[in-house]
């Protein structure tokens, strides 16, 4: 459904996209992964036409992005990660002139309305105007939007991004059903490896513009050698700490992260007891402590030697 | 064109939705119209022209009229010679009455005094044609030759009425060619009745000035404020949504002009009918009217793009709608009247598109009818496409 080939994206001196190659499958659930800055938006919009390849080729069914871009964007459903709507129209006038701008017109376009409204659960609230949604509900017309031409392949960037647990959930049942269900290929990017994790079967991890794991879940799990995260909450943290933490025997890495001493380790259960006692033998008071499997986060952390949210 | 459409009533629905636009743009100007238009109603009516600078070039040669048939030789010695030009310069261009307004410059170059008029310089260069006094003498057509600035109507309208006067007056043989050599002649020469504020049949007085030069300076405001909405389109990211839609953008750019232009002619004809039925002010025929109102929506339509193109932000362009409205209006004369202002600060003034769009409804309100309507129009349509197509450009480069 998706190729990227070798895709590289320069603004004067800086090289944001570095050689990016990846294809996801009609149907697919892939997920790109990364921090802020790693290049995810400037690869999102040169799939959707918006940016021109510096080099490099995308096609779309087929179909090559920058010789027959209008043909290309007719397929696509773009979730852009800003809340690309009109706040003083209400939910369905929004929709009702997006719609147009597909082409969409008369009775098919209302029709089209009423079902991307009922997607996202919100037809009850759609004569109402949305400067006056909550971020979440929002978010939910910004995918409803996309959905008005019935895409093949829908492009998801940052969906989520600084809305409540609750409607989080929601937006990720909508695109589970809208891949499971109604078949939608979709390429869903976030730095909530979470998210990823529990949306897409395939996933590629970029960093720097450039592509540094791709793969099955499980494959680019492995990645990180079968390690364990631990994330040891500590009264007043530091860097010299995190420091100390990560020079001890079996662990990778280590690092400050959000008032945590968070370390990858080869094994949880012969690391913790090590840990918990050079924090303590610094005088700083243990907190909390939390084991997590191998996960993508943790993949990150020991390729780069950095969080997802750094 | 449906997307077109699509796009310009988008634009044309948000703007309706913004109270606060709606306020300032309709409900100021009205308000506005009204204070300084009763308020300045003696001055308008007192207005004076300040003098301004013509310039003669009497090519004209002296002639002598011919013997009748029959008549003795030594007549001929007693006939004497005339020199029409001469006398236009001496006793018209010259007298008290004409010096009060006109500023007189004799000069021998056509073209030296042709490029002092294209400068502004001059408000015209009456060029008086060598066989101008044989032809009289003879009865021959002949004229004067007039080359005034287009921007400067009112003061070139006053230079052509004098001129008129005396070339009807010594070809109708109102003044006998003979009289003409005679000392007193000008007391035989009458000057036209020279109207100080317009060059029509009506006065223009203080609401209507007021009327045209506040909405002008209105319709100026919204360009700007809708320069604002399409970069607000650009960082709240609508715009790139309909960029990632298959609609080209030269769809995109036409339907935000199109919407520009629509909504600022909107203005202009709620501002034109509340004027009209709440204050009577009467703007003169409506045809050429609406042609020069039309014509600056389209003229600010156009600058709204490309002040799109140059604003970096939203808050750039909101922070320039009151300097730059102001400004643009204080120049074009609709804060005081445009003919108190000085030559040279009349030359900027012809720079900015309000001018030609004040001056047009102002030739209106004075009765001129729609030949005078023409060249603003044409001025202000060639900005709008000019100035927006050059916005488009940089805008869908940028």
């Amino acid at each position: 459904m998706l190729a990227v080939r070798n895709l590289v994206k320069r603004f004067d001196k800086k090289e944001a996209v570095r050689g990016l190659s990846f294809s996801v499958s009609k149907g697919e659930a892939f997920g790109l992964l990364g921090p802020n800055g790693a290049g995810k938006s400037t690869t999102i919009s040169m799939i959707c036409g918006l940016l021109t390849p510096t080099e490099g080729e995308i096609t779309v069914n087929g179909v090559d992005v920058a010789r027959q871009t209008m043909k290309v964007k007719q397929m696509m459903g773009i979730v852009p990660q800003d809340i690309a709507l009109y706040p003083t129209l209400s939910a369905r006038e929004n929709l009702l002139f997006w719609g147009q701008m597909y082409g969409l017109t008369g009775k098919e376009l209302n029709t089209r309305v009423d079902e991307a409204l009922e997607i996202v659960s919100l037809t009850d609230r759609q004569k109402d105007r949305i400067e006056t949604y909550s971020g979440g509900m929002k978010r939910r017309i910004n995918i409803a939007a996309s959905l008005l031409h019935r895409p093949e392949l829908l492009i998801m960037d940052e969906p989520t991004v600084g809305i409540d647990p609750q409607s989080r959930n929601n937006i990720l049942e909508t695109v589970k059903r809208l891949n499971g269900e109604m078949g939608m290929t979709v390429v869903y990017t976030s730095h909530y490896m979470e998210e990823v994790e529990y949306l897409c079967e395939r996933v590629g991890i970029i960093d720097h513009g450039k592509l540094i794991a791709l793969g099955s879940l499980s494959e680019v799990r492995r990645l990180a050698g079968g390690g364990s995260t631990i994330r040891l909450r500590v009264a007043n943290p530091d860097e010299a700490l995190a420091a100390a933490v990560g020079a001890l025997p079996g662990i990778r890495q280590a690092q400050l992260q959000d008032g945590a001493i968070v370390a990858l380790v080869t094994e949880a259960g012969d690391t913790l007891a090590p840990m918990l006692t050079a924090v303590t033998g610094t005088g700083k008071k243990v907190l909390g402590v939390e084991i997590e499997e191998p996960n993508l986060e943790s993949v990150f952390l020991h390729l780069t030697g950095r969080a997802l949210r750094d | 064109m449906r997307k077109v459409l699509a796009i310009a009533t988008n634009g044309l629905v948000l703007m309706g939705r913004d109270r606060k636009a709606l306020i300032m743009f309709l409900l100021m100007p009205m308000i506005l119209i009204g204070i300084l238009g009763v308020s300045l109603k003696d001055m308008m009516t007192q207005g004076k022209i300040e003098p301004f600078s013509v310039i003669v070039v009497n090519e004209d040669q002296a002639a002598q009229p011919a013997l009748p048939p029959g008549a003795p030789p030594e007549v001929k010695v007693q006939l004497p010679t005339i020199h029409l030009g001469q006398v236009l310069i001496d006793e018209v261009l010259l007298s008290h009455e004409v010096q009060e307004i006109i500023r007189l410059e004799i000069a021998s170059d056509l073209t030296a005094a042709k490029e002092q008029v294209q400068s502004g310089k001059a408000v015209a260069v009456i060029q008086v044609p060598a066989t101008f006094s044989a032809d009289v003498i003879n009865s021959q057509p002949s004229q004067i030759k007039l080359y005034t600035d287009p921007g400067r109507p009112t003061q070139a309208d006053i230079v052509r009425q004098i001129t008129g006067a005396f070339t009807d007056q010594v070809t109708s043989g109102t003044v006998s060619a003979h009289l003409l050599g005679e000392s007193d002649a000008q007391s035989r020469i009458e000057l036209p009745v020279i109207t100080q504020n317009q060059a029509g049949a009506k006065t223009v007085g203080g609401m209507q000035y007021y009327a045209a030069g506040m909405a002008v300076m209105f319709m100026l405001m919204s360009a700007i404020t809708r320069s604002k909405a399409i970069l607000q389109g650009r960082e709240d990211g609508t715009l790139a949504r309909m960029a990632i839609s298959p609609t080209p953008q030269w769809i995109i750019l036409t339907g935000q002009t199109l919407s520009s232009a629509l909504l600022i002619g909107a203005q202009f004809t709620i501002l034109l009918l509340g004027t009209t039925f709440i204050y009577g002010v009467d703007w003169g025929p409506w045809l050429p009217v609406l042609l020069i109102g039309y014509s600056f929506a389209i003229a600010s339509s156009g600058i709204a793009t490309g002040l799109a193109a140059i604003f970096r932000d939203p808050k750039a362009a909101d922070g320039a709608v009151g300097l730059l409205g102001m400004v643009f209006g204080a120049l074009s004369g609709s804060m005081f009247p445009l003919y108190i202002f000085p030559d040279s600060l009349m030359m900027v003034a012809r720079l900015v598109p309000n001018y030609w769009a004040l001056q047009g409804f102002l030739d209106q309100m004075a009765g001129l009818g729609l030949s005078y309507a023409w060249t603003p129009t044409l001025i202000l349509c060639l900005t709008g496409v000019v100035v927006g197509a050059v916005g488009s450009v940089r805008l869908a480069t940028r």
